[in-house]
């Protein structure tokens, strides 16, 4: 079917958000999120919270929440409503499941959310709540559109839904994967620093090519509720006109604006416990409302010294029990900019994460809050990166010097809806000027931080429908390899070291295809055949073929990878058959391995599976 | 309203207009007692009979008499009344999403625990604390459910200039009113109006219990 429009999804962190660019029209427009907002209530807002609550079968009368698309009540709540009333029954409540999406310690088909639940029949598993957030975007976004437009069809769009560029192969398959079993169909990923970019292309129209030259590494700086994601993007000239490239890509950091938020927060109720007040749980609930809510008033007005905070009373004497309090500047100061932004150097970065012998078991939270190091520690890397790849230091040589410790960004574009705070803006500007030896970098000005990424997105698959408009040279962010085992002689006491076979290399473009045929692998039929997997977002020069000795030391496991061949015919099983690997990036972004019989025609997929430890 | 019931109402108020008059009567002054009490007796059969309309009409319960439709009809064909120029909305309806705008406000901004609550026995500092609860709850959520502007968007106290075919429902005149527009005068109040209506709607329209509305459920902590 002809695709007219393209849809954009983001499914964020914390929350998402969808926009649509309909054939003639200029600019993509937000598509708003109807979800039930309480008992028997139901609205639209243009994010949908990310978070999907189970309620008990009494908790809710018959009837009372009921979607206007559905026929039955739910037996489920997505969106506001569903984090605002799950913040108080935190057994029954799911969030941040994408961060769980992308968390290789655990089996992400599992039924383990809400983690920690004493609550086990209501739980659900990563895979399963990323679905259930998809099929109520799409279900919305056809809800509405189809009460404008009868004859309005999800089949004739093309539909983008956005990643963070942090997530690895498995992650985006996983997503691409749920997309589809929502009922999406075949979606199209996106990195999301990318689609913010894009945002900008769009807000600008053509002025943009004013804006940024040759020559310009553009930092997207993208800080949402709960993660924070880099990517660099340069801008260079080829053949008289101006093409850009995402050249590198940070990695997943669990930090945002919610650390912030609970930040302030603690100093506030110590301050009031010193004073003697006490606060219940619930209360404090509200204090991290009534802090986000002084913290943006104060951000937006610079001429305001401090912010009144009110707490209300659990009960219903509001008079007896009221609590009210002020957020100084002062605090503000110390606690956001000095304690999330600090001046720090580009050598201070944050500790690499040491596995403890015991550790909880949870979401991988930064131990370092500071913002400043992880900046810091993208920008080196990013470095290593292009320094890795002979074309990428030609793109970039004649800004590089030979004794630059770090990827020095020329401009900034900020996305997230903490940035809508000049002050933080500012400061991240001044950081990175401090970096370059008091060089200035400038600010992309960009609008609508918080649905800048849906658009974006709306945008790009716009543009990929039309054939026009400009686009950002890409490709896999991350190289892959395939473990093997080394041949050495066994030596008491002594791991012999993995080596690792280079199959996908960085930078890989959808739509195109690797094939190792000097390297013939022997396969095992009639049993599962298992292989390690690893990755690396700073190797951008390993070719295919590649072979690296020590795998551990420099890669980062994935998944493994499993593979099961049935005998070949008139073949007994535990035979083994020489194959050759072929890596292929579809027309969709996601990555497939196949192995080739090399004397037939004969092909095998090999599943990625996720390691359960 | 049945047609007894309206012949019966016209021949009570005969009956009291009767007595009113003779109230003017030369010579009935000794009878005033007895007259009064006579009216008095009468005007309580008209009331009695007004309630009972009344409550003839509500006997429907969720349908109100002017939008029964049929009894409408019936009453055309028989007498000739005065048909209502609107037909008023279902209140049942309206009621229920008023209930739950107010709910909204409780939830958001604790409205109706700040109305409720005894204001009398807390000192200003307390009231104030309270004040600023609501305030901050409900400003969000208005603003969130509503854009509102100002109907007048400059100071308040400057002069206004009225044309001929102004609003009445955008400005409201006080003071000397007469004459013929423009109007000239000053604005005492630069009044509010909503440019985008964004609520949340009710999902079932029909209260489960009609004489028990909830504005907020009671909360319960289970542990």
């Amino acid at each position: 079917m002809d695709k007219v429009f393209s849809l954009g999804i983001d499914l964020g962190t914390s929350n998402s958000a969808a926009a649509m660019s309909s054939e003639g029209e200029d600019s993509p427009s937000i598509c708003e999120n109807t979800q039930i907002l309480g008992s028997n209530l139901v609205g639209a807002h243009r994010t949908l919270a990310s978070a999907l609550y189970i309620p008990h079968s009494t908790e809710f009368a018959a009837g009372s929440i009921q979607l206007p698309w559905s026929r039955d009540s739910e037996d489920q709540i997505i969106g506001n409503f569903a984090r605002d009333h799950g913040a108080q029954v935190p057994e029954r409540l799911v969030t941040s499941a994408k961060s769980w999406l992308c968390n290789p310690h655990i089996d992400r088909k599992a039924a383990t959310l809400p983690w920690n639940s004493t609550i086990t029949e209501t739980r659900v598993s990563p895979f399963e709540t990323s679905q259930r957030l998809l099929r109520h975007v799409k279900e919305s976004v056809c809800y509405s559109a189809s009460r404008e437009n009868p004859d309005w069809n999800w089949e004739s769009g093309h539909i983008i839904l956005t990643v963070p560029a942090s997530f690895d192969e498995v992650a985006r398959s996983l997503t691409h994967e749920a997309a589809e079993e929502a009922g999406l169909g075949r979606v199209t990923l996106l990195e999301e620093p990318q689609a913010a970019f894009y945002a900008w292309l769009a807000h600008c129209g053509n002025s943009w090519r004013r804006q940024v030259g040759a020559g310009d590494s553009v930092l997207v700086c993208d800080v949402g509720g709960g993660t924070a994601d880099f990517s660099l993007i340069s801008v260079s000239e080829e053949a008289g006109s101006l093409t850009l490239e995402r050249i590198s890509v940070g990695e997943h950091i669990l930090l945002g604006g919610d650390n912030m938020d609970l930040a302030l927060a603690y100093v506030v109720r110590s301050q009031l416990e010193a004073d003697g007040k006490s606060l219940d749980a619930w209360q404090y609930l509200s204090l991290i409302h009534g802090a986000r809510s002084a913290k943006e008033r104060l951000f937006a007005d610079p001429s305001l010294e401090d912010a009144p905070i009110a707490i209300p009373s659990r009960g219903s004497g509001l008079f007896a029990g009221a609590i009210t309090t002020r957020l100084s500047r002062d605090t503000l100061q110390q606690i956001t900019v000095e304690g999330f932004l600090p001046l720090t150097s580009i050598s201070d970065q944050p500790a690499e994460r040491t596995s403890v012998g015991l550790q909880e078991f949870g979401l991988a939270y930064e131990s370092d809050p500071v913002l400043s190091k992880h900046l810091a520690r993208f920008l080196t890397r990013s470095l290593t990166n292009v320094r890795s790849n002979p074309g990428l230091c030609k793109r970039l040589s004649p800004h590089l010097s030979d004794d630059d410790t770090f990827l020095r960004p020329t401009a900034v574009l900020f996305n997230g809806g903490v940035f809508d705070a000049a002050p933080l803006r500012e400061r991240v500007l001044q950081l990175l000027s401090s970096w370059s030896d008091g060089r200035p970098v400038r600010e992309l000005e960009s609008a609508q931080r918080d649905l800048a990424v849906a658009r974006g997105a709306a945008y790009y698959g716009a543009s990929q429908l039309s054939g026009e408009g400009i686009r950002i040279k890409a490709g896999t962010a991350r190289s892959y390899y395939i473990g093997l085992e080394a041949s050495m002689p066994a030596i008491p006491g002594f791991k012999p070291p993995v080596k690792a076979l280079c199959v996908v290399p960085q930078g890989m473009e959808e739509g195109s295809e690797t094939r190792l045929a000097s390297q013939e692998f022997g396969l095992l039929t009639g049993q599962t055949v298992g292989f390690r997997f690893f990755s690396s977002s700073v190797r951008a020069g390993d070719k295919v073929g590649h072979v690296l000795d020590d795998a551990e030391r420099d890669l980062k496991e994935t998944s493994r990878l499993e593979i099961n061949l049935p005998p070949l015919e008139g073949r007994p099983p535990g035979d083994v058959v020489p194959v050759h690997l072929q890596g292929l990036i579809t027309e969709l972004g996601t990555l497939e391995l196949w192995m080739h019989h090399t004397r037939s025609n004969q092909k095998w997929k090999v599943e990625f599976k996720v390691r359960t430890e | 309203m049945t047609k007894s019931l309206k012949i019966r109402i016209l021949t009570g108020a005969l009956f009291v207009t009767v007595l009113g008059a003779i109230h003017w009567v030369p010579g009935t002054t000794p009878y005033a007692t007895t007259l009064s009490a006579l009216t008095l007796i009468a005007g309580l059969y008209l009331l009695l009979l007004a309630l009972l309309t009344r409550s003839a009409s509500s006997n429907g319960e969720q349908k109100l008499p002017y939008l029964d439709t049929e009894s409408q009809r019936s009453e055309t064909d028989t007498v000739d009344t005065i048909k209502p120029a609107i037909s008023p909305p279902d209140t049942t309806f309206i009621d229920a999403e008023i209930l739950n705008f107010l709910g909204l406000l409780q939830e958001k901004g604790r409205f109706v625990d700040f109305a409720m609550g005894d204001i009398t026995k807390f000192d200003d500092a307390q009231v104030g604390a309270a004040a600023r609860v609501v305030h901050q709850g409900c400003a969000r959520f208005i603003k969130e459910a509503f854009a509102i502007e100002s109907v007048f968007e400059g100071e308040e106290g400057s002069a206004i200039d009225l044309p001929p075919d102004y609003r009445p429902e955008e400005y409201r005149l006080v003071g000397k009113v007469g004459g013929e527009a423009p109007f000239s005068g000053k604005v005492l109040h630069k009044g509010w109006k909503a440019t985008d209506v964004r609520l949340p709607h009710l999902i079932s329209a029909t209260p489960r219990d009609p004489k028990r509305l909830v504005i907020a459920p009671a909360e319960v902590e289970l542990s």
